[in-house]
């Protein structure tokens, strides 16, 4: 019986990795770039399952050692996942902290390309002095901007994101956030513009919005370890609110 | 000999077993966490997006390790690992912290390797610095803890060079301090049975099949299945706590406890020994945890955790002498403590340098 559990279990395991890749749901749990190693794992785990079944007779006298419980467990939860890799409750990306995200600009190095190689870049979208942040291109326009947030202050630009307030968020100031996934959503961070201007009325917290603007550069300081830093703002101009997001997560 | 075998299996079964109120009394507090103003499945959500994405993540890795693992079991002889250990005691401690790259086993494969060592005349030296060293330093890990800290190439380097300096000090240290009589080698066989082969009635002297790559392919796979998920079921409920805590732990609170210098080492490695996640995905764990701790935290979980934790301690219960088992861990945990709060005492020296 415990036998024939685990080895259902290890073949839904299969047929679920091979699920996110296929329709493209990878992205919501993981990195892309994690997507060759899911696909190995969905045929060694196809594998382990045939032999159990063929090549192990000893396993028929006997059953398995306890543990097929917690084999099992992460397999009820996929219909909770929601849109995250799952099939029932709505999607909701998860919410870790409510880091401000010059926590990664802090960290970006400090000879990062000048304006004039960032717009010749391929990815980020440049015209003329507006900037507009897609799902391809919002990291490394991110990282161009938080580097060297002089070179482009005066731009007009137009980001989306989730509107996040957190304790280092004054007056009428406010964060519009993606998630940044480095490896898994269990990692992911909020990774975003600090805003500052009106939200217009029914702009609720943790709604998605798009937002365009103007930039400027004011200070900014880690409640954690002190460190403070010119970031970039985004004087807002307008606010549109959106049903629902047009992507959640950015990859580095 | 049987019943060697099934009175080993019967308490690995009552060591898991023994965990299930753990995690059932997680999955109550967090269904009374969601219910506790009316239904917020958010909650709930969070907990099946962690647990399923660092699975997703770390799986892959889990099932390499396990393909390795059956290669190495049937195609290469503790006689000829023992045979590539110099006799000196630090050249044999520094030469059997890097065997890692020629047998990179993850430290839930490593004791029935080590026993062998042992048993073929092998210095405890070189047992201690082998065990706690190759499942840190190896290429898989090594990799793997790239891949998680991909944007921190830095954390490679501390944990290869601080990891085996840990592991060669605490392998010559112990040997001093210790002596084989603290190793009882009816134990050793007896558990040497029970881990390599459990369900298959211990016949773990298997060699390389004859024929193709079918019949290779054919030999290897069911000494890798068991393998599996003789290591799976520990990494599952690894994975699952540690979803666990991040979902019911107050956000704040961890990262004060975080950032402190002290604290915050000695909390990750309380995690580490706790959460038991094999080496070759540990590294996501603490990459999980990168936004709430210390570098120096995260230095010492990834240091401490592949020599030490609950589920290896369950396994060298059933090899070595208590006092052995008490000695070792006080010594690994003093060691990655030390390490961890120097790196945190050093920032100029440790600092994670993005490289986006």
């Amino acid at each position: 019986m415990r036998r024939g559990i685990y080895i259902g279990a290890i073949t839904l395991y299969s047929a679920y990795f091979g699920y996110l890749v296929l329709s493209g749901r990878l992205t919501d749990l993981v990195n892309p770039r994690m997507q060759p190693f899911v696909i190995f794992a969905a045929v060694v785990l196809a594998l382990f399952a045939g032999a159990e079944l063929f090549l192990m007779p000893s396993r028929r006298s006997r059953t398995l050692p306890s543990g097929v419980a917690l084999v099992v467990l992460p397999l009820l939860l996929v219909p909770l996942a929601g849109g995250n890799g799952g099939f029932l409750l709505s999607s909701s990306a998860p919410q870790n902290l409510p880091t401000l995200a010059a926590d990664v600009a802090l960290s970006a190095p400090a000879s990062a390309p000048a304006r004039t190689a960032a717009a010749n870049a391929s990815t980020p979208d440049f015209s003329g002095s507006s900037l507009t942040l897609t799902e391809k291109s919002y990291f490394a326009l991110y990282t161009k901007l938080y580097a060297r947030p002089a070179a482009f202050r005066g731009d007009t630009i137009e980001i989306t994101g989730r509107i996040i307030r957190d304790g280092t968020s004054t007056g009428n100031q406010f964060l519009a956030a993606h998630l940044l996934m480095w490896c898994c959503a269990a990692d992911a961070v909020p990774l975003g513009f600090l805003c500052a201007g009106p939200l217009m009325a029914g702009a609720q917290l943790d709604g998605w919005v798009r937002i365009r603007g103007t930039l400027s550069t004011t200070k900014w300081a880690d409640p954690y370890s002190g460190v403070r830093a010119t970031v970039p703002l985004v004087n807002v101009i307008s606010v549109q609110q959106l049903p629902s997001a047009d992507f959640v997560y950015v990859y580095p | 000999m049987d019943q060697a075998v099934r009175g080993s299996q019967f308490k690995a079964d009552a060591r898991i077993l023994a965990l299930y109120p753990l995690v059932f009394a997680g999955l109550c507090i967090l269904a009374v966490k969601s219910l506790g103003s009316g239904f917020d499945p958010i909650i709930l959500e969070r907990f099946a997006v962690t647990t399923l994405s660092i699975l997703v993540e770390a799986l892959p890795f889990l099932l390499l390790g396990s393909l390795v693992s059956a290669v190495i079991h049937l195609y290469v002889s503790e006689e000829l690992i023992a045979r590539l250990i110099p006799k000196s005691r630090v050249i044999g401690a520094l030469a059997a912290s890097l065997m890692g790259f020629v047998f990179p086993l993850c430290e839930c494969g490593i004791v029935p390797v080590v026993r062998g060592l042992m048993k073929k005349g092998a210095p405890l030296h070189v047992g201690i610095t082998f065990m706690l060293a190759v499942p840190m330093v190896n290429p898989l890990v090594l990799a793997s803890t790239w891949l998680a800290f991909i944007q921190f190439p830095q954390m490679v380097l501390f944990r290869g060079i601080l990891g085996l300096a840990a592991a060669v000090t605490i392998g010559l240290v112990l040997s001093f301090l210790a002596d084989r009589r603290l190793l009882d080698p009816d134990v050793l066989l007896s558990a040497m049975a029970s881990r390599v082969l459990p369900a298959s009635g211990g016949h773990h002297h298997d060699g390389p099949a004859d024929g193709g790559p079918i019949a290779q392919l054919k030999a290897i796979l069911p000494h890798a299945a068991e393998d599996f998920f003789e290591v799976g079921r520990y990494f599952f409920l690894g994975v699952i706590l540690s979803s666990m805590i991040q979902v019911l732990l107050p956000d704040e609170s961890l990262r004060s406890i975080g950032h402190s210098v002290l604290l915050s080492v000695v909390v990750m490695i309380g995690a580490a020994y706790v959460l038991s996640v094999c080496s070759e995905a540990d590294a996501f764990i603490a990459r999980a945890f990168m936004s709430q701790f210390s570098t120096g935290a995260l230095v010492a979980f990834l240091i401490f955790g592949p020599m030490m934790d609950l589920k290896n301690t369950l396994m060298l219960s059933t090899a070595f002498r208590g006092r052995f088992i008490l000695l070792l861990i006080g010594a690994v945990a003093l060691v990655s403590a030390i390490i961890g709060i120097g790196v945190n005492l050093l920032p100029s020296v440790f600092a994670l340098t993005g490289v986006p």
